[in-house]
C-alpha cells in the first residue's frame, strides 16, 4: 500500500547576488540581482507503507527542501503530495500528529531541563492520553536504554544519549511515518549502532515507514530497502539499495610478496588503479563483463608473485559519487 | 480550549523551571526587574511634587495609571510579547521547523515557547502599585472598576497586535532587532496621561495606534471618567488584532527555514 505519493513537485528559491567590495555592497542597497534557483524540479516518487527509504544527495541538491515539504514545514510552488490522504502543508495540524521527525542538528529537548520534562511537554502538545503515554515511554525507555539518563539535565548528556532521547520524542505519539534528517551525525560507532538497531526493530515490529537523509552511507546501507538519489533538484536514481550495488565493477585488492610494480600494472588493459595501499598491495577496479575473475588471477600469476587476492563490491559511496557527477 | 490552556500553563511552568535551573541568576533578574520598574513611579513622585504636575490628574491617579501600565505591560511581556524576540532567535537558528512539526496552531506554540518568567515581577509590581493607588483614591465604584478591567483587557489586546506586527516584520527581515527598541518607545507613550500630549497626538494614540487603552483610559474609568475614547480605542484594537493575525499568518506561509 502506497503511503506517500509525490507528483511533479516543484520549489524555487529567490536569492540575491552582488559583486565584491564595499561599492558593490552600497549599490546592492538600491539594486540587487535576483537569481532564481530550482531546488526541486518536477520530481515524482512513491513510498510503500513500512519501507525504509534513503534520501541522498550532495549539499544543495534539494533533498532537505523535499523533506521539509513532505513534513508539512514548507509550501511547494507546484505539484502534489498525498501522504496518508493528507496534503502536508494544507492539512498540517492533522497530518503532523501522524508523523515523527528527528533532526540530527536541531534539538527538541530543553537544554537546561531533563529530557523527561520534554517528554511530558510532548504529551501535552500531542494530547496523548496518560495510559498510552506511559506504555509507549516504558517501551522506548527499554529499547533505547535511557532510564537513567532521562532524569539528568540535557546539557549533561553526551551527544549519543541526547540523540536517543530525541528518538523517544519523535516516537512517543506512535507516528506512522518518521523523517530522519542526519540522525547519526557526529555520533560514535556504538551510538550509531544503537540507533540503527532501534530503527530496524521499530520498522520490523510496527511497520513504521522511515525516510532517512544522511551523508553517512553506512546508515543507508544498513537501514534502507530503497534509495532515492536527488541531484540539482532532480531524481537521478530511485531503486532498491541492492540494485545500486549490482553492476559489473569489482574491486580487486592484491597483496604481493615483492614491491608493487605500479608502472607495469598501469600499462595492463582492463584494470584501473584505485589506490596504492602500501608498497606491497594495490586496489584495482575491473569490469567483469570484459574480463572474468579467473582471467584476472591468471594475469597476476604470470607476473609478480601474489600473496593474497581479495575481490569485493565497490563501496556504495563510490557509486553514489558517480551518480552525483552524472 | 481546555487542552490549550493546560498546555499554556505547562509551558509557563516549564519556563519558570528552566529559569530556576540557574537560581541565583533568576533571583537577581527578578529583583532587578522589580527595582527598575519602581524607578518610574519614584520619578513621577519627584516630577509631581517639584513641577506643575500633570494637568487634571492627582498624584494617586497618575500612580494608578502607571500601576495599570505596568500590570498590562508586565502581563503582555510575560505572556506573549516574547514572540518578537523568539521569532528572531528561532529564525536565525532555522528552528521554526520544530514549531511547525507540532499539531498545534504555530502562533499558539510560539506564545507557549516565549513565556517570559522575568516579567512576572513587572506584572506583580504593577498590580501592587495599582492596588495601593486605588486605596488612596476616593469613591472608586464597582462599575468603574469593571469597565477599567475590560479596558485593560483591550490594552493587552493592543500589545498583542503590536507583537503580531513586529514578529511578522522579523520574519520578513531577520535580525532587525532594533524594532524591539521601537516597540519599547511606542509602549512608553502610554505611561503618561493623554492630557500632556498635543491634540493631534491624543487622537493618534486613541484611534489609530490606541496606546491610551493600555493605561490612561482604564485608569480614568476606575476613578469614574468614562467617555467615547474607550469605544473608539476598543474598535481600533479589534481591527489591529485582525490585521495583525492576517499579516502573521500570511508571512509564515512564505517562510523558508535556514539551513540546507
Amino acid at each position: 500500500m502506497k503511503i506517500i505519493r509525490v507528483n511533479k513537485l516543484r520549489k524555487e528559491f529567490k536569492s540575491y547576488e552582488r559583486g565584491e567590495g564595499f561599492t558593490e555592497a552600497v549599490l546592492s542597497l538600491f539594486k540587487r540581482n535576483v537569481k532564481i534557483s530550482k531546488a526541486v524540479n518536477d520530481i515524482d516518487f512513491a513510498i510503500e507503507k513500512g519501507e525504509v527509504v534513503g534520501f541522498l544527495g550532495p549539499n544543495g541538491a534539494g533533498k532537505s527542501t523535499t523533506i521539509k515539504i513532505l513534513s508539512g514545514v514548507m509550501h511547494p510552488d507546484g505539484g502534489s503530495v498525498n501522504i496518508m490522504n493528507y496534503t502536508p502543508w494544507i492539512d498540517r495540524r492533522k497530518y503532523v500528529a501522524n508523523i515523527g521527525v528527528v533532526f540530527g542538528q536541531k534539538s527538541q529537548l530543553f537544554w537546561d531541563l531533563p529530557p523527561i520534562d520534554a517528554f511530558y511537554m510532548h504529551k501535552s502538545i500531542f494530547s496523548i492520553d496518560e495510559k498510552s503515554f506511559k506504555t509507549e515511554l516504558d517501551k522506548l525507555t527499554k529499547l533505547l536504554s535511557i532510564k537513567e539518563i532521562m532524569k539528568k539535565p540535557t546539557r549533561q548528556l553526551s551527544l549519543g544519549e541526547r540523540m536517543r532521547c530525541e528518538f523517544v520524542m519523535a516516537m512517543l505519539h506512535k507516528p506512522k511515518i518518521v523523517f530522519l534528517d542526519e540522525p547519526t551525525i557526529g555520533l560514535d560507532i556504538f551510538a550509531k549502532e544503537i540507533i540503527r538497531k532501534f530503527i530496524k526493530k521499530i520498522n520490523n515490529k510496527e511497520k513504521t515507514t522511515f525516510i532517512v537523509t544522511s551523508h553517512d552511507l553506512e546508515d543507508i546501507e544498513h537501514l534502507c530497502d530503497r534509495i532515492i538519489v536527488i541531484n540539482e533538484g532532480r531524481i537521478v536514481f530511485n531503486d532498491k539499495t541492492t540494485k545500486l550495488k549490482v553492476n559489473n565493477k569489482k574491486y580487486v585488492t592484491i597483496k604481493f610478496y615483492d614491491k608493487v610494480n605500479l608502472t607495469k600494472i598501469k600499462k595492463m588493459k582492463n584494470f584501473k588503479v584505485v589506490k596504492k595501499l602500501s608498497d606491497y598491495s594495490v586496489r584495482l577496479e575491473i569490469d567483469t563483463s570484459k574480463m572474468s575473475l579467473n582471467e584476472i588471477i591468471k594475469v597476476f600469476d604470470n607476473g609478480q608473485k601474489v600473496e593474497d587476492i581479495e575481490i569485493s563490491n565497490p563501496p556504495i559511496s563510490e557509486i553514489i559519487k558517480k551518480l552525483y557527477r552524472a | 480550549m481546555t487542552s490549550a490552556i493546560k498546555l499554556w500553563i505547562k509551558s509557563a511552568l516549564i519556563h519558570i523551571a528552566f529559569r530556576m535551573a540557574y537560581r541565583g541568576e533568576y533571583f537577581i533578574s527578578l529583583v532587578s526587574m522589580f527595582v527598575l520598574e519602581l524607578v518610574g513611579p519614584i520619578f513621577t513622585y519627584i516630577i509631581y511634587y517639584n513641577s506643575p504636575g500633570f494637568a487634571g490628574w492627582t498624584f494617586y491617579q497618575v500612580l494608578l495609571l502607571q500601576g495599570i501600565f505596568l500590570t498590562v505591560k508586565g502581563f503582555s511581556f510575560m505572556s506573549f510579547m516574547g514572540i518578537v524576540w523568539h521569532s528572531n532567535i528561532t529564525l536565525q537558528r532555522g528552528e521554526f521547523d520544530l514549531t511547525l512539526i507540532k499539531p498545534r496552531n504555530p502562533l499558539f506554540m510560539f506564545i507557549c515557547q516565549s513565556f517570559d518568567a522575568e516579567d512576572t515581577a513587572k506584572f506583580i509590581g504593577g498590580l501592587l502599585l495599582s492596588l495601593y493607588a486605588i486605596l488612596h483614591i476616593p469613591a472608586v465604584s464597582l462599575s468603574g472598576l469593571l469597565i477599567g478591567i475590560v479596558a485593560m483587557i483591550f490594552g493587552v489586546g493592543f500589545f498583542f497586535s503590536l507583537a503580531l506586527f513586529f514578529s511578522s516584520f522579523i520574519f520578513r527581515f531577520i535580525r532587525s532587532m532594533r524594532v524591539y527598541d521601537v516597540l519599547e518607545a511606542i509602549a512608553m507613550v502610554g505611561y503618561y496621561p493623554k492630557s500632556i500630549y498635543p491634540r493631534f497626538a491624543g487622537t493618534l494614540f486613541t484611534a489609530i495606534l490606541p496606546i491610551f487603552i493600555v493605561a490612561a483610559i482604564p485608569a480614568k474609568a476606575i476613578f469614574g471618567e468614562v467617555d467615547i475614547d474607550i469605544l473608539i480605542s476598543a474598535v481600533s484594537v479589534i481591527v489591529l488584532i485582525a490585521l495583525g493575525l492576517y499579516t502573521w499568518f500570511s508571512t509564515i506561509k512564505k517562510y523558508s527555514s535556514a539551513g540546507g
